[in-house]
C-alpha cells in the first residue's frame, strides 16, 4: 500500500494492529464463552443428573416410608391374617393416597395372592411383582422400576411381617410429567423421559418440552442410545441442547431412559451480554487509540513536514528561512542541524554565485548575470510598457596593447576602464557588465535608444580621456552597439545579438557608437532579399570594381593597387561592402564574388597591360576561400584566360580568416605562393595571430590595421604598436602596409619609422577603375 | 439286598419286643444342618404309633425381657397353656396370625392373668406389635415325647414306651418353611438318630 504521508502511515500500521488484537481478544472470548457455556452446561447436565438420581431415591424412600407405615400397621396385618381382601385393598388404597403413589399391591404368602387396590391395565402382574419383590429382598436399597402398557412406574417392594414375613407391599409412582416437571424445578433442566419395553419400540412417557419438541427427541435419541453415547448435542426445535442421556433401568429389553437437556444458547445468553459490553468497550477503545495515535503521529510528523516544507523554501532558493525549535529530542536534533545546512548552504551559495555572476578582475557582474538580469528587466518591460536598452562595447586595439604592453598592464587596463565606465551611466538602475576580455556591457532599463545613445557617447567621452597605467597614458576607445526593446527586438539573445551586431559595424567604421539597424542583421528578410539580389547582382554585372593605391612611401611611387567592391543596386544605388560582405560569405557566395573580382582584377591586367601600366593589383580573399585547395589551380586558370602574369595580381587575407582553419589555410597559401603569387596579411592587429605563427606562412607583406594608424598622432601607444610592428616586419623580412593614412603627419611619422608603403584618402580614396588614370596623372 | 433289608427289620423288630420287655427306652437325636454344624433350637419329638396319648399336665412359659421373648423356641404339648410374663418396664403387645393359633395379649406389663392356651399342633409365630424385632416360635406338638436340641445339636428323649414312633425335627429356619422331617423310630431301649436339615443362611 502507498502512503502519501508518515502520519497515515504510521496510523495505519497501529490502527491494522489494535484492530488485530481487538478481533483476536474477540474471537478468543467468543471461543472461550462457547467453550465455557458447553462446559457450563455439561455440568448443569451432570448435577441435573445427580438431583434426578436424588429425586429417583427419594421418591422410593417416600414409598418405603409409605409402604412400610402399612405394613406395620397391626390392622392391616390382622386383615392378611383373615385374607379380608377388601379390607386389605382399601388399606392399600388409604396409604397409597397419603404418599400419592400411583400403584398398591399386596402379594400374600399367607395366601398366596394378589390384592391390587385399583384396577390396573395390566391384567397379570404376577410375574412382575414377583421380580419386584424379589429385587427387593435381594437388595432393599435398589430403585425397582417396570413397565406396564408403556407407562414406567417406580416401585418398591416392603415386607409385611408378622413377625415373620407374610406377605410384601408394592408400591410405586409412575414416571410422569409431575416428576418431569419437579426435576425440570429442581435442576432447571429440561427433561423427556423416553420408554421402550418388550416390544423395543420406543415411546414418548413425559417431557417438559412441547409437544413437537418431545416427539423429536424421541426420533432422535435412539440413534444416540443405540450408539452407547451418553453425552450429545441435540438440536430440537432449531436450538443446541446439550443433552445427557440417564439410563433409568434396563432389563429385559426392558428401558427407561432420562434426556436431560439444556438449551445452549440459553447458557450463552448472559455472556451475549458480556460479548456486547465488549464489543462496545473495543470500539471506544479503538476510537480513543485513533484518536491518540493521530495526536501521536502529529507529534512526529508534524515537525517533519515543516521541515519539509523549510526544504522546499531552500529548493526555491530562500534562504531566509528559520526553524522554530523547541525540541531537545531526535527530531529537536535534525531540526537544529537543517537550520546550520540553511546558514552553510546560503553561505555556500552565496560564494558560488559570486563565482558564476561576477568577474573577479574587475569586480563587475559578468555575462551569465548580465543574461539573467536582461531576461528580468525584458520580463518587467513587456509588463510595464518601458524602453529597454542594451550596449555592448568592445575595447579597440586591446590585442594589441596585451601583446606588447603585456597581460599584466592589459588587465589593469581592463580595471581601470571598468572603474571608469560607471561614470558614464545616467541613472541608478543602470548596470555595468563585463562579458569577456574586452568587452563589456550596460544594461539601461527604462532607456530607449535615444537616450542609450547619449550613454554611449559619455563613455565615449570618458574613454577618450587617457587613462594612467603605471606609467603610461593609455587612450582607449571602442566599438559601441545599441540595441533596444521593444524598437529593435523583444527577446533576450536577439537583443543582445543585435547589439554586438552594432557593435561590431560601429567597430569597423570607427564611426563612434551604432544604433542597430535591421541591415545589419544578416538574416533579417531584408538582408536575405539582399542576398538573393546579390546573386543576381554577380551575373547582371551589378558589382563593380574600385581600386585604391598602395604608394611606396620612400619613393611616392604607386606600388599596387587594392581592388575593392562596390554594388551597385539598381534600387538603392551604392552599397559598400560592409553591408553585403558579412552575408555573402556567411552564405557562400563570397567564393563566387571572389572569383569575380579576380577576373575582374585580371581584365583590368590585361588591358593595364597593353597599355603599358604595370602595376600589381592586390585582391581580398575570404575565409572560405582559404579552405578550397582548389584555389591556386581556379586562379591560375582566371589568368591564363586573360594572359596575365601571376606577378601582377597579389592576395589579401585577414589575419581572422586564417585563423578560422589555420592548418587548410596554410596548405592553400602555400598552394597559392608556389604558383608565384604573392601574399598579405590585411588588418593585421585585430585578430589573434601572433607573428610566430605568421613567419611560418608563405606571406610577403602586412598590413597594419587603419584603427592603429589613424589615430598614432595622439596616441603614444598605437604609436608604439606600430612602430613596433613594422620592426617584427622588417626582421622577418616582411614589406609592411599602413591603411587609414589621412594627413601628411602620419605620412610623415610612417616614413621616420621605416614603414614601406602606405594607402589611405590623404593619397587616394577608392576609385572606379576608370577613374585611376587621371588620379595617376595628378598624384605624378 | 432285599433279603438283607428284610432280615435286619426281623432282628430290629426282636430287638423292640426285647426293650418293651424293660417298658422303657430312649432315643438320642442329632440335628445338624446340611454341612454337619450342629443346630440347636431344633424341636425334635416322637409320635407313637397307633397309641393314645396322655393329656398335658405342664404349661410353659415365653417370657419379654430385654424387648426378647425367651426362649426363641418354645415346645409343648397341644392342649398346655403358656403364660407370657413381661419381665421388662415397656409394655408389649404380644400377638400371634399363624393359623395354629391366633391371639393377641394387648399392651400390657407383668404377668397376664390368663395363659393363653394352644390346643391345635402346629406352629406359631409370636411377634410384638410394638415391637417390630422380638421373634419367638411355639412348637405345639401331639405328643408328650419332645425336646429342643442343644447347642451341641444333641438332644435325648428319655422314658420312651417301647414299640414304633414317628420321630419328627422341625426347625424354625429350615429353607422350606415349616417343614417337619420325620423317620420312623423303634424305641427298644438305647437308640439314636441323626437328622440332616436345610436351613436358612442368617
Amino acid at each position: 500500500m502507498q502512503f502519501k504521508s508518515l502520519k497515515s502511515q504510521i496510523a495505519a500500521i497501529f490502527l491494522t494492529l489494535i484492530l488485530a488484537i481487538q478481533i483476536i481478544t474477540f474471537v478468543a472470548i467468543k471461543l472461550s464463552i462457547d467453550k465455557n457455556a458447553r462446559l457450563s452446561v455439561s455440568q448443569q447436565l451432570e448435577v441435573g443428573e445427580r438431583i434426578f438420581t436424588n429425586l429417583l431415591h427419594h421418591n422410593r424412600d417416600n414409598l418405603q416410608v409409605g409402604a412400610k407405615i402399612l405394613a406395620a400397621d397391626f390392622g392391616f396385618k390382622a386383615a392378611i391374617a383373615s385374607n379380608d381382601t377388601e379390607t386389605i385393598a382399601s388399606a392399600i388404597l388409604n396409604h397409597q393416597s397419603r404418599i400419592d403413589a400411583d400403584i398398591g399391591i399386596l402379594s400374600s404368602s399367607f395366601h398366596d395372592n394378589l390384592i391390587i387396590s385399583e384396577k390396573l391395565p395390566h391384567a397379570d402382574l404376577s410375574e412382575q411383582v414377583r421380580q419386584v419383590i424379589s429385587n427387593a429382598e435381594n437388595s432393599p436399597k435398589k430403585n425397582d422400576f417396570i413397565i406396564l402398557n408403556n407407562q414406567p412406574y417406580q416401585l418398591v417392594a416392603v415386607p409385611v411381617k408378622a413377625p415373620l414375613t407374610v406377605g410384601w407391599i408394592v408400591m410405586g409412582f409412575k414416571i410422569n410429567n409431575d416428576l418431569a416437571l419437579t426435576l425440570n424445578k429442581l435442576s432447571n433442566l429440561d427433561v423427556t423421559f423416553i420408554s421402550k419395553s418388550d416390544s423395543g419400540k420406543w415411546y414418548s412417557t413425559a417431557s417438559t418440552m412441547s409437544a413437537e419438541n418431545g416427539a423429536q427427541i424421541l426420533k432422535l435419541s435412539p440413534a444416540y442410545l443405540t450408539a452407547g453415547v451418553t453425552k450429545t448435542e441435540m438440536e430440537v426445535g432449531g436450538v443446541d441442547y446439550g443433552t445427557r442421556f440417564v439410563s433409568v433401568f434396563n432389563t429385559k429389553g426392558q428401558e427407561l431412559i432420562a434426556v436431560l437437556q439444556r438449551s445452549i444458547d440459553e447458557a450463552t445468553a448472559p455472556y451475549q451480554v458480556l460479548m456486547l459490553n465488549i464489543l462496545i468497550l473495543s470500539i471506544l477503545g479503538t476510537l480513543m487509540f485513533i484518536v491518540g495515535i493521530m495526536y501521536v503521529s502529529k507529534i512526529v510528523t508534524q515537525p517533519i513536514t515543516e521541515l519539509a516544507e523549510t526544504a522546499k523554501k531552500l529548493e526555491e532558493g530562500d534562504y531566509n528561512v528559520h526553524l522554530e525549535n523547541h525540541r531537545t529530542d531526535e527530531l529537536g536534533r535534525l531540526s537544529s542541524a537543517f537550520d546550520s545546512m540553511t546558514t552553510a548552504i546560503a553561505d555556500r551559495e552565496k560564494s558560488i554565485l559570486r563565482l558564476a555572476y561576477w568577474d573577479e578582475m574587475t569586480g563587475l557582474p559578468n555575462r551569465s548575470l548580465f543574461m539573467r538580469q536582461l531576461a528580468d528587466a525584458l520580463k518587467l518591460s513587456q509588463i510595464t510598457q518601458e524602453p529597454l536598452s542594451v550596449v555592448v562595447m568592445n575595447l579597440d586595439r586591446f590585442k594589441q596593447i596585451n601583446n606588447i604592453l603585456g597581460h599584466e598592464f592589459g588587465n589593469k587596463l581592463l580595471h581601470a576602464v571598468a572603474l571608469k565606465l560607471p561614470e558614464g551611466l545616467s541613472k541608478e538602475s543602470d548596470t555595468v557588465y563585463r562579458f569577456s576580455g574586452d568587452e563589456y556591457a550596460l544594461l539601461l532599463p527604462d532607456t530607449d535608444a535615444h537616450a542609450a545613445m547619449n550613454v554611449a557617447k559619455s563613455i565615449c567621452k570618458i574613454l577618450e580621456k587617457p587613462i594612467q597605467i603605471d606609467d603610461h597614458y593609455v587612450d582607449t576607445s571602442a566599438g559601441i552597439g545599441i540595441a533596444s526593446f521593444p524598437e529593435h527586438a523583444n527577446e533576450v539573445n536577439q537583443i543582445l545579438s543585435y547589439a554586438e551586431n552594432a557593435m561590431h559595424i560601429s567597430k569597423s567604421k570607427k564611426s563612434g557608437p551604432v544604433i542597430f539597424r535591421s541591415e545589419f542583421d544578416i538574416s533579417s528578410n531584408v538582408n536575405l532579399t539582399l542576398a538573393s539580389e546579390l546573386k543576381i547582382a554577380i551575373n547582371n554585372n551589378q558589382l563593380r570594381l574600385f581600386i585604391q593605391p598602395k604608394i611606396d612611401i620612400k619613393t611616392r611611387l604607386v606600388s599596387s593597387v587594392e581592388a575593392l567592391i562596390r554594388w551597385i543596386h539598381p534600387n538603392r544605388g551604392m552599397i559598400f561592402p560592409d553591408q553585403f560582405i558579412p552575408f555573402a560569405e556567411q552564405s557562400g557566395l563570397i567564393r563566387d564574388i571572389s572569383l569575380w573580382m579576380i577576373a575582374e582584377a585580371a581584365k583590368t591586367q590585361a588591358i593595364w597591360h597593353m597599355n603599358n601600366l604595370d602595376i600589381p593589383i592586390a585582391v581580398n580573399i575570404s575565409a572560405r576561400d582559404l579552405i578550397d585547395s582548389d584555389l591556386a589551380n581556379k586562379i591560375t586558370a582566371i589568368l591564363n584566360t586573360h594572359q596575365v602574369n601571376n606577378n601582377f595580381i597579389t592576395l589579401e587575407v585577414t589575419e581572422s580568416s586564417i585563423m578560422d582553419d589555420p592548418q587548410r589555410s596554410k596548405l592553400t597559401l602555400l598552394s597559392l605562393a608556389n604558383i608565384g603569387i604573392k601574399l598579405s596579411i590585411d588588418d593585421f592587429g585585430t585578430g589573434y595571430s601572433s607573428l610566430a605563427y605568421l613567419k611560418e606562412l608563405p606571406v610577403s607583406e602586412l598590413k597594419i590595421d587603419k584603427s592603429f594608424v589613424m589615430h598614432m598622432q595622439q596616441n603614444e601607444n598605437d604609436r608604439i604598436i606600430v612602430n613596433s610592428t613594422i620592426e617584427l616586419a622588417h626582421n622577418m623580412g616582411l614589406k609592411v602596409v599602413a591603411e587609414g593614412i589621412e594627413n601628411i603627419d602620419t605620412w610623415g611619422l610612417l616614413d621616420k619609422m621605416g614603414c614601406d608603403y602606405g594607402q589611405g584618402y590623404y593619397m587616394a580614396k577608392p576609385m572606379p577603375v576608370s577613374d585611376f588614370n587621371s588620379w595617376l596623372k595628378t598624384w605624378h | 439286598m432285599t433279603s438283607l433289608k428284610h432280615y435286619i427289620l426281623l432282628l430290629s423288630t426282636l430287638f423292640s419286643f426285647a426293650s418293651f420287655q424293660v417298658n422303657a427306652g430312649e432315643v438320642t437325636v442329632t440335628v445338624t444342618d446340611s454341612l454337619g454344624a450342629p443346630l440347636a433350637n431344633a424341636v425334635v419329638y416322637a409320635e407313637p404309633i397307633g397309641k393314645t396319648v396322655s393329656k398335658p399336665t405342664n404349661s410353659g412359659m415365653v417370657e419379654q425381657k430385654n424387648k426378647q421373648f425367651i426362649p426363641l423356641v418354645t415346645v409343648v404339648q397341644s392342649g398346655s397353656n403358656i403364660n407370657f410374663p413381661n419381665r421388662d418396664l415397656v409394655r408389649h403387645h404380644v400377638y400371634s396370625f399363624s393359623p395354629a393359633k391366633t391371639f393377641e395379649l394387648k399392651l400390657y406389663s407383668g404377668i397376664p392373668a390368663n395363659p393363653v392356651l394352644f390346643d391345635k399342633a402346629g406352629t406359631v409365630v409370636l411377634g410384638c406389635n410394638i415391637h417390630d424385632n422380638m421373634l419367638a416360635y411355639i412348637h405345639i406338638v401331639d405328643t408328650p415325647y419332645f425336646a429342643k436340641t442343644e447347642d451341641n445339636g444333641k438332644v435325648k428323649l428319655n422314658d420312651l414306651p417301647a414299640g414304633q414312633y414317628q420321630l419328627k425335627v422341625w426347625y424354625y429356619a429350615t429353607t422350606k418353611e415349616n417343614l417337619i422331617t420325620e423317620q420312623n423310630l423303634n424305641i427298644k431301649g438305647s437308640e439314636s438318630a441323626n437328622f440332616k436339615l436345610e436351613t436358612r443362611t442368617k
